[in-house]
């Protein structure tokens, strides 16, 4: 069973032997080839080698920690879920799902460094096996307005607001590959190396797809005239 | 540079992808190109308004929810333990097997008595209180107090973990707790009625026994550290 489950998370390929580009942005680089040197010293490795510490302890059943993993990673992998469903409740199962999944298989991650990788291609997997299997939930997504309550972050201009509006109008609407890349890349910050491991596609392949993805939003914001 | 090879290189060139000729190139187009500049300023506002979407936030209970679950998924590597150290506690049996025997026990008792109760009513035990049973009856109070202390210990122990005993095994905890309170408020009323029956004064301390052990028995199957090589064993 432990090899069925293993199965079910590392279902995608794996690029080998990548080194990180130098780009740190939302996310800090979080994937990282074993052999790279990292400067211990800065505030990004001093934060991922926080994590790195919780992701050992969480392997020794170490609750707490595996409390700091969640609190961390729980924003960003629920509007990542939510933005794969427009749904807050599917977004919720789905968090739920990933964090079950990956505690109950953490031992057997090789190497704490690969975390943040593994991490979201669960949820990835989670939410693309939600759209799936569970397209009657699609059909009663939430409108925005309903879980405006749930966001966070400081007020925007009008503008800016319809642009944000519009612009998840367009996400919702995308076709999943493209969405992937969009929002690991776009919204995540993940950076290409990074996106083509969680998701399992060439390098090549992440920026002809953000491309695409980027283009397809364009038309759909020109069409409502927001840009 | 033609505007179709123009755009596609846009992409790169606002990740800062390209190489430094691409890049001139690039920027040499867009000099001279406004449609480009369109979609070059477009793209930007796109990517900008994108990376400063709003989060969102699951809701306060979800950790909780998380915890619930990994814990379910953890108790049958405990039941293994349990199971493999060959326990005859009370708990190691199936639900059903532990209810009939905690109540063939309770009922025992109750049967017990109402037994002695009637023989001591009608005389044919022939109970005399002596001196030596006189003491026999302060020991057994004391006893009693004994139990009762250690009862209420266990007891704030047991609800203390209430929530962390699978269900089923905290309904059949509750089923059994009630069964011999039942026999405990009997006995005493029978020791009440009949304050020199030493057989009645016995049936209440066995009572008191009874619950002794379940809430042992009870603090017993608390779910214990993770231990992913049982889970793995179980699994």
């Amino acid at each position: 069973m432990i090899q069925a489950v293993l199965t079910e998370t590392f279902p995608l390929k794996v690029i080998k032997g990548f080194r990180c580009a130098t780009i740190n942005r939302i996310t800090g680089g979080w994937i990282m080839n074993q052999e790279e040197n990292t400067n211990t010293s800065s505030p990004e490795a001093q934060k991922k080698e926080v994590i790195f510490d919780w992701v050992r302890r969480s392997q020794q059943g170490d609750s707490e920690a595996m409390e700091s993993i969640y609190r961390h990673f729980k924003n960003r992998l629920f509007s990542l879920a939510y933005r794969y469903t427009y749904n807050p409740a599917a977004a919720e199962d789905i968090l739920q799902d990933t964090f079950v999944k990956v505690f109950t298989n953490l031992s057997s991650l090789k190497g704490e460094k690969t975390f943040v990788g593994w991490l979201y291609r669960i949820a990835i997997n989670n939410c693309l096996t939600y759209i799936r299997e569970k397209k009657k939930h699609l059909q009663r997504t939430v409108p925005l307005n309903d879980v405006e309550h749930m966001m966070s972050g400081k007020k925007k201009p009008v503008h800016e607001k319809l642009i944000s509006k519009s612009l998840e109008k367009a996400i919702e609407t995308m076709p999943t590959k493209l969405k992937s890349v969009f929002l690991l890349y776009d919204v995540q910050g993940f950076k290409h190396e990074e996106v083509a491991e969680i998701l399992g596609c060439s390098v090549g392949t992440s920026k002809s797809q953000l491309f695409k993805a980027r283009m397809k939003i364009r038309k759909h914001l020109e069409k409502n005239k927001i840009i | 540079m033609k505007c179709s090879k123009a755009k596609k290189l846009i992409n790169d060139y606002i990740d800062g992808q390209l190489s430094d000729s691409l890049n001139l190139q690039v920027e040499h187009h867009l000099e001279h190109c406004s449609g480009c500049q369109k979609v070059l300023k477009d793209l930007q506002k796109i990517i900008s308004v994108a990376r400063n979407l709003e989060e969102h936030s699951p809701s306060a209970g979800t950790w909780m929810a998380i915890q619930q679950r990994l814990d379910a998924q953890k108790r049958p590597s405990e039941a293994f333990v349990l199971q493999r150290k060959e326990r005859s506690h009370l708990f190691s049996f199936s639900p059903a097997l532990r209810y009939g025997l905690s109540a063939a026990f309770v009922m025992f008792i109750l049967a017990g008595v109402v037994f002695f109760s009637f023989l001591y009513r009608n005389g044919r035990l022939g109970f005399h209180l002596k001196k030596d049973q006189k003491y026999t009856l302060a020991k057994l109070s004391e006893a009693e107090h004994h139990y009762q202390s250690a009862i209420k210990a266990l007891m704030e122990a047991v609800s203390a973990q209430e929530e962390t005993i699978d269900p089923e095994l905290a309904e059949v905890f509750r089923h059994n707790l009630e069964l011999i309170d039942t026999s405990i408020n009997a006995c005493k009323q029978a020791v009440l009625q009949h304050p020199d029956n030493m057989e009645v004064q016995n049936y209440l301390l066995a009572s008191y026994r009874k619950k002794l052990d379940l809430l042992d028995e009870a603090i017993a199957v608390r779910p214990l550290s993770f231990n992913e090589k049982e889970l793995k064993t179980i699994i």
